[in-house]
């Protein structure tokens, strides 16, 4: 670790060359502070020590949270390019060395720069007339900088992790990241236990300074989402560490996923109970609150694919070492054709304690019909299982035929989650239109009887008011069945029964040297 | 004898459905030097990167002095030493700061580190660049930086893919005896190359490679020895050039091989003394003024063309 901390540093250009630019930029900065105090009567100078406050953090906030992760992936792919990544890898140092030495050295200069935003800020903190209610302004200030450490500190992880993953191509990366992490904190309001999880704590907290004591009552989800951004972040640096020598395998392996599963889980669940407790994402009415159910189970199922992936990859391991009669273990391959029931039960565990988290006011009355239905919530679970069944042979399949796995989850998340959706959206509206003519052929339109074939259009339909889910569940399930069968076909072509395995030794030259 | 360093047990690599490398074992110990030979996607570079650890296998096992490589990586880092065909290093440094950091990754004390990096800049022609970036050096610089890297750390086990590829015909011969000392300090060392001569030079074992499969193995004499068991290689000098020599020759034998150089050719026939005396007389009778008739000497070369492959890349 302290080899790649050190050589790092000398690729900047050693310790004047990594404190040379940031050194520049704060004692510019600093400069131009004093010009705008030296502008002012002192009687403004707290207005102007806010003013900065607000550009530190700002700038503080964006070295970390998109310079450092850009620079660890510029270095991982500069790495990847000319073969150095594989030079590390033929050394004595330990996988989580090497990653390590990544994080903290190739970031240094940014770091650096970052420090000099957090001694400007520590400053004009002091200096500023911003009232906290939370200890004196400093430790507010030095509050929000943890947060955003930690939330860098998971970010950071990881880019690391999918660069490794990706084999270092990650041109246009950093974009895809902005964008990435923008749409999750506009998700929020519709997932609330994104906040937990993207690290809008560390924006709602820069806006709660800037609001003036906004930090009340917060602490306890800033400690959760700390704890979260801290177990994700030991978790990506724990997967980019295996992945590095193993580039065969899924970034998570199955024990890890189901881990980020629970993670993702307990998040989600938390986050609904924050929103009711802290008014985390605003107050919601029933049809928000609906959304907010339902989105974040959808979300579960889009996190749990990570278990199917990791599950595959198991299966066909075991299948490719079966086709060519070398041993494996059958528990591990027991165990990875249980994981769509897992993802599906947990999924169903999801969507259960969310419905039991909702308060009176906010459940409507098929809300309510559905919950107290055994039935219904069964046939809910029941759509949960089947997806993740379906998806989880799909992938499979995938993998046998050597497809990309992203590729196959976005093509079965559009046409089996999604289009069922949309095509009955536009059902809607076309009867709309129609019965808006007033013409005879005008029919009344069935909701959830298109949508009902997405597992997503299954809990909405459950949850509306004439809803026809049923169709819908059987050809989910159908379809559940249908991926089944088709998975055995295409293992069976894989690893036909009549194929003569030869055994390696047989045809293996002498030992020579004996 | 001294212990097995390297040992690679039915080890199998698949990309996907195809095969590169099938059911290959070996083991060596110290003072063994491999060479492997094959046509390009015969599978050495597949067989080298996953003796070190950076190519998933499918099925067997790969051990350096007992450990596994995949299962304990740290352990074999301390022992093995890979140089791959395409020299890997950073631009922006100059060979000796490359080199010490290559040092601090392996834990040498500085002191003991700058000794070994100004050895092994000597030994490979290198002194002169010590404070050159590495992105101005020239293919063969790389190259040797390369083998300064994989040796720095004094490994047990030597790997090396296509060594000599971008070196000057001086570099080759240097690198020649650079293996040879490898070989005579004990350790276990496994080139893969295309330059057969060089090969059988200094190699103790040789592997010939197709498909993924090895097809030949063993010592260098061996390996020859095999190529000739049933056939030889013969010299053939006229007296004179004659213009129907090759007719001549296809209507003695229909399958008789031959290239015809000017007034040498070089055929293959019979190993057997009586039936090569045979051949020399039914020449003679048809009319072909043979002034020189004797057998080769068997070599790797020949081992090679005769193992069925055919041509060398």
């Amino acid at each position: 670790m302290l080899a790649l901390l050190r050589l790092h540093l000398k690729m900047a250009g050693g310790p004047f060359g990594i404190l040379v630019i940031p050194g520049i930029c704060v004692v510019g900065a600093a400069l131009i502070a004093f010009m705008s105090f030296r502008a002012v009567p002192p009687s403004d100078y707290p207005s102007v020590s806010s003013t900065w406050l607000a550009i530190m953090t700002i700038g503080g906030g964006g070295v970390l949270l998109l310079l450092v992760p850009n620079t660890l992936a510029s270095a991982v792919s500069r790495d990847f390019k000319c073969g150095m990544i594989h030079s590390h890898r033929l050394t004595p140092m330990s996988s989580v060395q090497i990653i390590l030495g990544y994080l903290a050295g190739a970031p240094g200069q940014m770091l650096m720069l970052y420090v000099g935003t957090l001694i400007l800020g520590t400053y004009f903190a002091a200096s500023s007339s911003i009232p906290l209610t939370v200890g004196i302004v400093v430790g507010g200030w030095w509050s929000m900088q943890v947060c955003l450490m930690l939330l860098a500190l998971m970010l950071s992880s990881f880019i690391l992790a999918t660069s490794i993953a990706s084999g270092g191509k990650s041109q246009g990366f950093g974009i895809l990241f902005v964008v990435a992490l923008g749409a999750g904190w506009l998700m929020v309001m519709f997932v609330p236990g994104l906040a937990l999880i993207l690290g809008v704590l560390g924006g709602q907290v820069f806006l709660g300074v800037m609001r003036m004591g906004g930090l009340t009552g917060n602490g306890i989800i800033i400690a959760t989402g700390a704890l979260f951004h801290v177990t994700l972040a030991i978790l990506f640096i724990e997967a980019a560490s295996r992945r590095l020598r193993a580039p065969d395998r899924p970034l998570l392996n199955i024990p890890s996923s189901l881990i980020f599963c629970l993670i993702w889980l307990a998040a989600l669940i938390l986050g609904m109970h924050f929103t009711f407790r802290y008014s985390l994402t605003g107050p919601p009415d029933d049809s928000q609150h609906l959304v907010q159910v339902i989105a974040s189970v959808a979300v579960f199922m889009l996190v749990g694919q990570t278990v199917l992936v990791a599950a595959a990859a198991v299966i066909a391991g075991t299948d490719e070492a079966r086709a060519i009669g070398v041993p494996y273990s059958h528990n591990q391959r027991a165990i990875a054709r249980l994981m769509p029931l897992c993802v599906g039960l947990m999924a169903a565990v999801t969507l259960f304690t969310l419905y039991d988290l909702t308060p009176p006011q906010l459940q409507t009355a098929p809300f309510r019909e559905t919950s107290r239905s055994i039935w219904r919530m069964g046939a809910m679970g029941l759509a949960l299982l089947a997806s993740a069944v379906l998806d989880g042979s799909w992938i499979y399949i995938a993998r046998l035929r050597g497809k990309s796995v992203v590729w196959a989850i976005g093509l079965s998340t559009t046409l089996l989650k999604i289009l069922p959706l949309l095509a009955e959206a536009a059902e809607a509206i076309a009867d709309e239109v129609v019965r808006g003519d007033n013409t005879s052929v005008a029919r009344t339109y069935m909701p959830g009887l298109v949508a009902g074939a997405s597992p997503i259009g299954t809990m909405m339909a459950f949850n509306m008011k004439d809803g026809h889910p049923w169709p819908g569940l059987i050809i989910q399930v159908a379809l559940a069945i249908v991926a089944v069968a088709l998975a055995c076909r295409v293992r069976g072509a894989f690893v036909p029964a009549s194929r003569q395995i030869t055994p390696p030794s047989a045809s293996a030259p002498p030992r020579l040297s004996a | 004898m001294s212990e097995t360093l390297l040992t690679i047990e039915d080890l199998r690599v698949q990309y996907g459905r195809f095969v590169a490398v099938d059911g290959l074992s070996f083991e060596m110990r110290g003072g063994d030097l491999l060479g492997m030979i094959g046509p390009n996607g015969a599978g050495k570079t597949t067989t080298l990167r996953a003796a070190c650890g950076l190519q998933p296998i499918t099925a067997g096992s790969v051990r350096v002095m007992g450990y596994d490589v995949f299962k304990h990586p740290t352990e074999v880092g301390q022992h093995l030493g890979f140089t791959p065909d395409e020299p890997a290093a950073y631009e922006t440094l100059t060979v000796t700061e490359f080199l010490d950091f290559i040092g601090d990754c392996y834990g040498l004390p500085p002191s003991a580190c700058a000794e070994r990096i100004d050895h092994w800049l000597a030994a490979l022609w290198l002194t002169e660049k010590r404070a050159s970036k590495v992105r101005s050096l020239s293919r063969g610089m790389r190259q040797r930086l390369a083998v300064a890297r994989t040796l720095l750390p004094d490994p047990h086990v030597v790997l090396m893919d296509e060594p000599a590829a971008g070196l000057d015909p001086g570099g080759r011969v240097q690198f020649r005896q650079l293996l040879a000392s490898l070989r005579d300090q004990g350790k276990a060392v496994v080139v893969s190359s295309h330059i057969l001569a060089d090969l059988a030079e200094y190699c103790t074992h040789v592997l010939i490679m197709e498909r993924g499969r090895a097809i030949r193995y063993g010592t260098v004499d061996q390996v020859a020895g095999a190529a000739s068991h049933e056939h030889c290689r013969y010299r053939l000098v006229l007296a004179h050039t004659t213009g129907d020599v090759a007719n001549r020759l296809e209507s003695l034998d229909e399958g008789l091989q031959f290239a015809v150089a000017g007034d040498v050719i070089t055929l293959e026939y019979e190993r057997e003394r009586a039936a090569a005396a045979d051949l020399l007389a039914r020449m003679i009778t048809a009319g072909i003024p043979v002034a020189e008739f004797r057998p080769l000497e068997p070599d790797l070369e020949e081992a090679y063309l005769r193992s069925g492959i055919g041509q060398v890349d």
